[in-house]
């Protein structure tokens, strides 16, 4: 058990220096799912109707952006110098290199999703800051970096994967997207904690079925 | 030590290897020579466990290292063409990395006496991607005999290497064939089959012959 946690956290951290080595490239892409956001704002001039009304799905549309794109990217450098192969001849367990690659997905996944909640709170003027959208973009980036980990996985040797990517993933984590967006708009019209449960419930199934198989999935992916 | 029986590994239609057989026993260095493209690299990449075989198999130390990856993977250790390093680590983080990961007892001080013997001091906390192509080199052998491996897989690793380190080099070789481990070596240099092989064998049409 400390074992398998020693490697995780090898693993995590790895993740974690090279994300922060390539912070250029990060800050290009939550500036750029901040800037979907801006423009959304300048173009539907947000009152409290019209950011109510399209606020929601701007928010996710960003996020998404901003994942699949930080997804690309974090595998792009196990392929630099087949730095994969030398993981894949480690002596462990290929749950051990999904956790620890979603784990890295995750946090960074996290981080992206805080700044750019931040910057549509400031822009539409509608706070997002809630228990319930809090919750709700926990479990999104939890599916996000799961799926997400073993997408990449599976598109990063195919010359077309950055379309492939998204093609796959999209489509994939729909029903968590649909969550995310009913639960930030039922948020944003401040209704009833009951009105959003249905969605978190839904999210919550997602992840553990989705999340499971693809950490099931994952070692199949990377060895053939 | 490897017990390579009746190999075939077909991509497409194309057969890369055809039911090749070889044995590698403790204290051997067998070298496979071959011109470019003959399927020494594959050859090697399914004796790392990198590649699944189309047929055939591959043992190491009685393990079916097909079925049972994991645990054959404890006893090899391969240098390929490509160095597997993360380029924005630092040559030290790479290192603790695999010593983290194939779970070495004190893989601080492991990391620092393999790096010592390669002459990787001076360069042990610069990252990967600032070194030159001979430097990647022989931080991508340290990598490779971080944990002792009992077999040690080489393919080409003298390509872009300067003098003292294919010394270096050799002398892994002596090393781990006077500790009874075994070395696979893929390579074109006359100077290292002289020094180390004991069996030379070439890869022709899919088929391994000896050497003559």
């Amino acid at each position: 058990m400390t074992a398998s946690l020693a490697i995780i956290w090898a693993l995590t951290l790895k993740e974690l220096r090279i994300e922060s080595r390539n912070r250029d490239i990060a800050i290009a892409i939550v500036m750029f799912a901040s800037l979907v956001i801006a423009i959304f704002a300048i173009a539907i001039e947000p009152t409290n109707r019209n950011a109510i009304e399209a606020g929601p799905g701007v928010l996710w549309a960003a996020i998404t952006f901003a994942g699949v794109v930080g997804l690309a990217r974090a595998t792009s450098h196990e392929l630099e110098n087949e730095a994969v192969g030398a993981l894949m001849m480690a002596p462990i367990s290929r749950d051990l290199l999904f956790i620890g690659k979603s784990l890295g997905n995750f946090i960074f996944l996290t981080i992206a999703t805080v700044i750019v909640f931040i910057v549509f709170t400031f822009l539409f003027n509608l706070s997002v800051f809630r228990i319930e959208t809090i919750t709700i973009a926990l479990l999104t980036t939890i599916g996000f970096s799961g799926v997400g980990t073993l997408f990449s996985s599976l598109t990063f040797r195919v010359r077309a994967s950055e379309v492939l990517l998204p093609m796959l993933f999209l489509p994939t984590v729909s029903p968590l997207l649909f969550a995310a967006i009913r639960v930030t708009a039922a948020a944003a019209t401040e209704q009833a904690w009951s009105e959003s449960l249905p969605w978190i419930q839904l999210a919550i199934v997602f992840d553990i079925l989705f999340v499971t198989a693809s950490a099931l999935l994952f070692g199949y992916v990377l060895d053939d | 030590m490897l017990h390579i029986h009746a190999l075939t590994k077909r991509y497409g239609a194309a057969t890369v290897l055809h039911d090749l057989s070889l044995t590698v026993n403790p204290g051997n260095v067998v070298a496979v020579l071959g011109e470019n493209g003959s399927g020494k690299s594959t050859l090697l990449r399914i004796a790392a466990t990198l590649t699944k075989p189309t047929s055939g198999s591959v043992a190491v130390y009685d393990t079916d290292s097909v079925s049972n990856p994991t645990e054959a993977r404890r006893h090899i250790g391969a240098v390929m063409h490509s160095p597997m390093l993360y380029s924005d680590l630092t040559v030290r983080e790479n290192l603790t990395l695999f010593a983290t990961l194939y779970q070495l007892e004190e893989p601080g001080r492991i990391v620092e006496e393999t790096a010592e013997r390669l002459r990787l001091m001076p360069r042990l906390d610069e990252r990967v991607r600032k070194l030159s192509h001979g430097y990647r080199k022989r931080v991508s052998i340290a990598r490779a005999i971080l944990h002792s491996p009992a077999l040690l897989l080489l393919d080409e690793p003298e390509t872009g290497i300067d003098a003292p380190s294919l010394e270096d080099l050799i002398g892994i070789i002596e090393e781990w064939k006077a500790n009874n481990r075994a070395v696979l070596i893929a390579t074109h240099n006359p100077e290292l089959i002289a020094q180390s092989a004991d069996v030379v064998n070439r890869l022709h049409n899919g088929h391994l012959e000896p050497a003559t």
